[in-house]
């Protein structure tokens, strides 16, 4: 039978991966999957630094915050609250404008999933081992998994 | 590929941690140099000329009196500005200034090509290296507790991404910050509600490097957490395509080994 579990890049992944060789499911029976997908893909050689997402909003945000913050610092020594308050508050206000004002500039941002699956792990193996494997995968962390009884053996 | 395997690889562990090329925005780049000279050296993995300039900026700064000029200027106060100013050091702390942001910028497109390059190259990249007084390896990590590491102490979050050496160097510095601008005794006024007493006890000099440091830090925390997370991937994969290229499993027809 066929086992299939997603998975990110992650250290639990490749522990998936030894537990199933421990099982007893021999590495020429399995087949993995780099998932590439457009926000993170590594095999085309695309010059685009963007992220999509909010990232770049927040980069924005962070570099107002403080080029505000040092105005705010400033004038506070003759307002009442004085420089900390001033400083602090002149940051927030800057993170909020670079942040929304990037985020609307960048407009269709499409919704995306929290938790995009990014290597997919296929095994073939008897349906005797087909408890074991999914239980390995469960317990690392695995997004989804999925059998089917269909395959040749 | 038939290439010379170590011509331009992306990215190398060693013990103050992880160094490397990524793509960057060079505006974002040249930005951080004008918060504060240095900064945008760091983001390029330029550790220790972006050591020597921020030891520049904090010495001239302070000796031709930039920090008081800035805030008398926000205030208002021209003449007393003007007046402040060290004749003797100014000229070349913003020539220096200039040029640090002036380079940043060249550097960080010339280090995108590099890094275009690099990527086609795919040069195998580490995950473990053990050294005499350090383990460094690849591991994910979260922008967010790096940034807000950063945040409440600067430095903190370069050591969350394993930045050993600037961490220490970013938390004297901090430490030296605080104490020279009596920032905290200032914060305990106004948390006791003594707001009028807070402001005396500021010394504006050096109390005026605080945000670019603490924003700088931020920063530099998110990217290069974010930087980690993409080589982690990076190397996974490698190391998967390699390990798993001969399976045999046919999902459809008939299957390549004894099942």
């Amino acid at each position: 039978m066929i086992i299939i579990g997603t998975f990110r890049h992650s250290i639990e992944l490749e522990q998936a991966l030894v537990m199933l060789e421990k099982i007893g499911v021999s590495p020429n029976r399995l087949l993995v999957v780099c998932m590439d997908s457009d926000s993170n893909d590594f095999s085309s050689n695309k010059k685009n630094i963007d992220e999509g997402s909010y990232s770049k909003s927040i980069e924005v945000g962070m570099a107002c915050a403080t080029a505000l913050s040092v105005v705010g610092t400033s004038v506070g020594f003759i307002l009442t609250w004085g420089p900390i308050i001033w400083g602090l508050l002149a940051s927030i206000i800057g993170f909020c404008l670079g942040f929304g004002i990037t985020a609307i500039i960048q407009r269709p941002i499409t919704r995306r999933l929290k938790k995009k699956p990014e290597v997919t792990v296929i095994v073939q193996c008897h349906a005797d081992q087909s408890d074991q494997i999914r239980e390995a995968m469960r317990t690392n962390h695995a997004l989804s998994i999925g059998f089917a009884h269909a395959s040749a053996e | 590929m038939n290439m010379n395997p170590s011509r331009r690889p992306l990215a190398k562990l060693s013990q103050f941690g992880i160094t490397s090329i990524h793509r960057r925005q060079p505006l974002m780049v040249a930005w951080w140099s004008a918060a504060f000279p240095g900064f945008g050296h760091f983001l390029l993995n330029h550790y220790l000329r972006a050591t020597f300039l921020t030891l520049s900026e904090v010495i001239f700064n302070t000796l031709s009196h930039i920090n008081e000029a800035i805030v008398l200027s926000f205030c208002g106060r021209f003449a007393q500005a003007k007046a402040i100013l060290e004749p003797r050091w100014i000229l070349g702390y913003i020539i220096i200034y200039l040029i640090a942001m002036w380079d940043s910028y060249r550097l960080a497109i010339y280090q995108n090509k590099l890094c275009y390059l690099a990527e086609f190259e795919k040069e195998p990249l580490p995950n473990l290296h053990f050294y005499t007084s350090e383990i460094q390896y690849l591991q994910p990590k979260n922008p967010l507790v790096a940034s807000m590491f950063s945040l409440f102490f600067p430095g903190f979050g370069q050591l969350y991404n394993h930045r050993i050496g600037l961490a220490f160097y970013a938390i004297s510095w901090w430490w030296l910050y605080i104490s020279l601008s009596h920032v905290h005794e200032s914060l305990i006024y106004i948390l006791t509600g003594r707001i009028m007493d807070s402001i005396p006890v500021l010394r504006p000099h050096w109390l005026m490097f605080m945000p670019s440091v603490i924003g700088g830090s931020i920063y530099h925390a998110y990217i290069n957490a974010k930087e980690h997370n993409q080589l982690y991937s990076r190397e996974q994969r490698q190391y998967l395509i390699q390990r798993y290229s001969s399976s045999s499993v046919r999902i459809f027809g008939k299957s390549g080994g004894d099942a």
